[in-house]
């Protein structure tokens, strides 16, 4: 009996591992500070959106526990780099002029999209944004809501799915993010595919699709926007040695000054 | 005597008022009134800070600045200049401060993922690069004051 209870306990503590995680096996998602998107909803109320509600919302949706995947994360982070490019720091951009198209086609990309731009059909119609979901044809996915159209597109993603153009809609301004191909292990998209479309993968390859899902996630989520994003380049880290010098050959002037002075 | 006495208040009183302003400003960034903010090489950054932002950078800069406004109404009168050489001094232990943290936070490499402990030479130089801190600005504008008191230019009767 007692070996029975112990059998139990160590398969919930197994099984707990995964509960959290939509990809099955996969480990749950790293804590993150990314900082928020803000919006201002409602006549100027600034919201802050995180990554982890807009994981609360994808849970919400697909009936699970709040999970932030790889198309989450990647979603997520498109729109916040798009808006502070576009918008730049300061500005606060009203979630109604906010305009996405979204070449990344699935469950978890389109949840943070709905949630950020407020399309989703459980939000408010007043403040909602423009959202655009573009087939790999080029042509643009207009019935959004039932899953199987989304599952029906997910699955033809290649890693050249994985871009978003971010707009201003009441100005044009817009910017385009493509996901960088170093991202993603090799032959991910095929495993992807082989996975969890054919079902034809064994033990071993759904065990390292599970381990290189959990890192492209991970890295999703830590990398800097420059390492994933083709478009946004690596800021400029080097020192600033004449500004620097400049203070300090002042403050050594003043510092021997004050010496002479004293002097005399 | 009263034509220098005027163009000393009139600086000090000026000095004052921009010291008090940036005093405020620290204390409304630190209370999140407004966010942090950068003009030119003047960074007012703000931060949960209490000590850094709200004491030293606001309060100890409000009083720098009260005492300066205070003290600049007939300002070389020894009770008057009293008052405006503890407003400088108060920047100047804030502005002190603020160049010895920089001066210490430049020595180590910085960053967890640095192999090195020290920082290198380059490193610690750009870290003196701008933006500064209010204090650090109105350091060299103080120096008047300084001067001032150096000549003993004040009214000793």
């Amino acid at each position: 009996m007692k070996k029975i209870g112990l059998f139990v306990l160590f398969a919930a503590l197994v099984l707990c591992q995964g509960v959290s995680a939509h990809m099955p096996g996969a480990s749950p998602a790293p804590e993150v500070d990314l900082g928020p998107i803000v919006v201002s909803d409602n006549g100027g109320v600034p919201v802050e959106i995180s990554v982890d509600d807009v994981g609360k919302y994808h849970g919400m949706l697909e009936g699970k526990n709040p999970d932030v995947c790889v198309c989450c994360a990647c979603t997520y982070r498109a729109i916040l780099s798009g808006i502070n490019e576009i918008w730049g720091g300061d500005e606060i951009p009203e979630r109604s002029d906010i305009g996405l198209k979204c070449g990344l086609i699935s469950n978890g990309s389109v949840h943070a999209a709905w949630y950020v731009t407020g399309t989703g059909s459980d939000m408010d119609s007043n403040t909602r944004g423009k959202m655009e979901l573009i087939l790999s044809d080029g042509s643009v996915l207009t019935n959004q809501s039932p899953p199987s159209a989304i599952k029906k597109a997910s699955k033809a993603r290649t890693p050249d799915s994985y871009w978003f153009e971010v707009s201003r809609l009441s100005t044009g301004d817009s910017v385009m993010l493509t996901v960088s191909e170093d991202m993603f292990p090799e032959g991910f998209a095929e495993m992807r595919k082989k996975v969890k479309f054919e079902k034809t993968a064994s033990k071993d390859e759904i065990r390292q699709f599970v381990s290189d899902y959990t890192s492209v996630r991970d890295g999703m989520l830590q990398k800097p926007d420059y390492e994933i994003f083709n478009e946004v380049e690596e800021p400029d880290e080097s020192p600033d040695v004449l500004g620097g010098g400049i203070f300090l050959t002042l403050l050594c002037a003043f510092c021997i000054g004050l010496v002479v002075m004293r002097r005399k | 005597m009263e034509q220098k006495n005027s163009i000393s208040g009139i600086y000090i009183g000026l000095l004052g008022l921009v010291t008090l302003a940036c005093g405020l400003a620290d204390i409304f960034v630190w209370a999140g009134i407004t966010s942090g903010f950068q003009v030119g090489i003047l960074e007012i950054a703000g931060g949960d800070d209490f000590f850094r932002w709200a004491w030293g950078g606001g309060f100890i800069m409000v009083c720098a600045g009260l005492f300066m406004l205070a003290g600049s109404r007939n300002a070389l009168s020894l009770q008057q200049f009293g008052k405006v050489t503890l407003g400088a001094v108060l920047v100047w232990v804030i502005g002190g401060t603020d160049i010895f943290a920089r001066l210490c936070e430049n020595i180590p490499a910085g960053g967890e993922e640095a192999p090195e402990f020290f920082n290198s030479f380059s490193g610690f130089i750009g870290g003196f690069a701008p933006p500064y801190p209010p204090a650090v600005i109105l350091l060299p504008f103080t120096l008047v004051i300084l001067y001032l008191l150096y000549m003993r230019a004040y009214d000793t009767d």
